[in-house]
């Protein structure tokens, strides 16, 4: 008993040291220039965002089949690529389109594109995981490496290997604009159409009949099944949700960056850390954890004083997952279980 | 004694040796046919002259991705050398592969196929000579492995390679670079376009002569583009002109505006990218729009020739207007003489309307060079080698110059040695030709 609460104190004090080296790193770096910080911070904030509706669909599908859904990403880039055709080819939007044109042709390109995917991920789910619903863990996981090899193949049959864009049709003017401090519309876009879709996610998987089989399902597949919830149906519901999540990310995504066939092999990596450095599973920490790379991210690029730089970020981002998990195995907000204990 | 089925199946078998004898025997008369390189990354062998083809010459080039454009002109230029010889090098009969070291999965060179390709040429004791490749990151893993390939190790001369330590020493160049690129201890690959410290040099002085004072250098980590880059740091500070930071960037990443607003805070009047176009390089051009300004405003933007083709501008739009982009050789409107022929000649035969490709000048450059080693040589791998190294070039498509002991085109004068720097509008508009001086190239070099 004495030597384990040693080793834990130990343990607690050097996760304590590099907290407070962290906070004095960040502070040092805001008061060498707070504008150039708050700015910095904002494009954590965006990018974290986008993240963050990315991770949600991984901790959705995790936290309901204890399944790593490697095609996730996949199918958030796929969707990413035919929201391009859809705004660029079907609907013609340019920078000359009038402001109720562009804010029309987005929305209808949300919902096509978010209903689309919604029906292509749980198409998915029906083909390649249901049949695997008793079968070994490491089958279902086995597809899934599989099925992100087959949407990532799709993606780059019909686009080809070139980046695809679109014209910017969300104003770069500012919207924010005091001191050094700017942020733009287009920036601002990414926190518009995020923060509602986070919002009613929260309030259908809390308060609807549906939200609460899902949490039911996730805590207890075999006693839902005996209290008469349709586990397939919501199992099946979850994907359409996540997939519906992938479609919004892919749009959000596809409005502020360039994207090809491989994007979603990146940002599903960056994304399915954030869930586990949240607590996968979790939603809320999800959405955290996402956050926090997106911080890390850009503090680690464009910080002035001591911030390793570009070429290091991928290894602060799991250098930072991996003491969380030394000191935190469950994640910023998971809770224990026996696989995260 | 014999049965009579015995009898006859003995005569069979005898008739059949004898067939087989006179179909080897007439076969070594008119040269067998060479055996082909794999289907899965060569086109199948192509030859017009007469009777079978004695050797094998290869393009190694990517053919799928950003730079497909410009490898598809120097194939085609390559083919067009060999169409105006016959297919004949001397007196050797010469077949043609045109060979691709990029996957549709990476966009670009792949390392595993350059790898695969280089083990296919030094197993085919028929390839003689390799026109390639284009991208320096490959040619550093397929040298050292034709440099070992049997009798001597094979030829190889490239038109576009510009990485300084693939042929020399230097700052940005590991302490084991060249050598172990040629670990048989010979030489035996030449390039016909000039290095970068002849790029970075070319770069500074035009950097200087618009009066940049203070430059931050990013780079894509790879062995170009680090190249690049380190070439035009040391060019830029020999000029007096400040380097605000030097940095990688991501390729992988999905946004750089973090590191732009770095680049903000440092004051940097111009920004110089080592990179290529397919390194996510759209990105980084609208990320320090976004965040520094349009390219013709305060803070300008320079890149090499990983960035100069109407790719970029396509890619990144309307970000990339006013980006200087420079690019070795001349605009292909100065071209005159024998270069000017070519051009035209070519244009009308193979690019049916589509501008020509200052590459393809270059191929064409290297093919000559190449099939002429082949033409005064022994006929063995070995003999091509030594006599790709003792090329002298008079007056040629690229101008008048020799291969050096290092590989390098050396006493060059035209288009060999020049630098063109073009700016993007719609398309690439020449702004400048610049041939760096001596003391900037060696600078670049680290002397």
């Amino acid at each position: 008993m004495l030597p384990r609460l040693r080793g834990a104190r130990v343990t607690d004090l050097i996760g304590l040291t590099l907290l407070g080296l962290l906070l004095i790193w960040l502070a040092v770096n805001f008061v060498k220039g707070p504008a150039a910080f708050i700015d910095i911070s904002l494009i954590g904030l965006t990018n974290g965002t986008i993240y963050g509706v990315v991770a949600l669909g991984y901790t959705l599908v995790y936290g309901i089949l204890q399944l790593i859904n490697f095609a996730h990403g996949d199918v958030f880039a796929l969707s990413g690529l035919v929201a391009s055709t859809v705004i660029v080819s079907v609907l013609g939007l340019d920078e000359g389109s009038s402001a109720l044109v562009i804010i029309g042709g987005l929305a209808v390109t949300l919902v096509v594109i978010m209903v689309g995917f919604s029906l292509f991920n749980a198409s998915i789910e029906r083909v390649a995981y249901r049949p695997l619903r008793n079968a070994p863990r490491l089958a279902p996981l086995i597809t899934a490496v599989g099925m992100s090899f087959v949407v990532e193949n799709i993606s780059l049959a019909l686009y080809g290997v070139n980046y695809r864009t679109v014209p910017n049709l969300i104003s770069h003017s500012d919207v924010i604009h005091i001191g050094g401090i700017t942020y733009s519309w287009s920036k601002a876009s990414v926190l518009i159409i995020v923060i509602p879709l986070l919002v009613v996610l929260s309030w259908f998987v809390r308060s609807t009949k549906q939200g609460k089989a899902m949490r039911a399902v996730a805590q207890d597949t075999e006693a839902s099944a005996m209290m008469g919830i349709d586990v397939d149906h919501t199992i099946a519901v979850t994907f359409l949700i996540a997939g519906a999540l992938a479609g919004a990310a892919g749009i959000v995504y596809l409005m502020q960056f360039n994207m090809r066939f491989d994007t979603g092999f990146e940002l599903g990596l960056i994304a399915f850390t954030a869930a586990v450095l949240g607590g996968i599973g979790n939603l809320s920490g999800a959405v955290l954890g996402a956050l926090c790379i997106g911080f890390i991210q850009a503090f680690n690029e464009g910080l002035g004083w001591f911030a390793p730089g570009s070429d290091w970020t991928r290894s602060m981002v799991f250098g930072i997952l991996i003491l969380v998990l030394v000191f935190r195995p469950e994640g910023i907000l998971g809770e224990q279980t026996p696989e995260g204990a | 004694m014999f049965g009579k089925k015995v009898v006859v199946l003995l005569s069979f078998a005898v008739a059949v040796a004898v067939v087989a004898v006179v179909a080897v025997g007439c076969g070594g008369s008119e040269g067998s046919a060479p055996e082909a390189l794999p289907s899965s990354s060569c086109t199948a062998i192509e030859y017009e002259g007469d009777g079978n083809p004695d050797y094998l010459v290869v393009s190694d080039l990517p053919l799928q991705g950003a730079s497909r454009a410009q490898a598809v002109q120097i194939v085609d230029a390559i083919r067009y050398e060999l169409k105006a010889r016959d297919f004949k090098a001397g007196d050797y009969n010469i077949g043609f592969q045109s060979c691709d070291d990029s996957t549709a999965q990476a966009g670009k060179w792949d390392s595993g196929k350059c790898s695969q390709n280089a083990n296919a040429y030094a197993a085919n004791d028929k390839v003689i000579g390799i026109m390639g490749t284009f991208n320096s990151g490959c040619a550093a893993i397929e040298i050292p492995i034709v440099n070992e390939a049997p009798n001597g190790g094979i030829a190889m001369i490239s038109a576009a390679n510009t990485y300084v330590c693939l042929t020399q020493g230097g700052p940005g160049c590991e302490t084991t670079e060249p050598d172990r690129y040629y670990p048989s201890g010979t030489r035996n690959y030449a390039r016909v376009v000039a290095n970068d410290a002849y790029q970075g040099g070319a770069d500074a002085e035009f950097a200087q002569s618009i009066g940049l004072k203070n430059i931050y250098v990013i780079n894509d980590k790879e062995a170009y583009g680090l190249g690049v880059a380190t070439n035009f740091q040391k060019a830029a500070e020999s000029l007096g002109i400040k380097i605000a930071g030097f940095e990688a960037y991501d390729p992988k990443a999905s946004s750089y505006e973090a590191l732009f607003k770095k680049v903000q805070a440092s004051g940097a009047d111009g920004v110089f990218v080592g990179g290529l176009i397919c390194e996510n390089g759209a990105q980084l051009i609208k990320d320090k729009v976004a965040v520094l300004g349009a390219n013709d405003g305060a803070v300008k933007l320079i890149t090499p020739d990983g960035f100069a083709t109407q790719q970029t501008i396509d890619d990144a739009g309307s970000a990339s207007a006013g980006m200087f982009m420079s690019v070795a050789g001349q605009p292909i409107d100065q071209f005159t003489g024998e270069a000017k022929e070519f051009a035209d000649t070519f244009s009308k035969d193979y690019l049916k309307g589509e501008p020509i490709d200052p590459y393809a000048i270059y191929g064409a450059q290297g093919a000559q060079v190449l099939l002429d080693a082949i033409g005064a040589s022994d006929g063995s791998r070995a003999d091509v080698i030594a006599k790709m190294f003792e090329a002298k070039v008079d007056q040629g498509l690229l101008g008048s110059f020799e291969i050096g002991a290092t590989g390098d085109p050396e006493g060059a004068s035209g288009a060999v040695t020049a630098i063109v720097v073009y700016k993007a509008t719609d398309k690439l508009e020449t702004v400048k030709v610049i041939s760096p001086s001596q003391a900037t190239v060696d600078a670049a070099l680290g002397k």
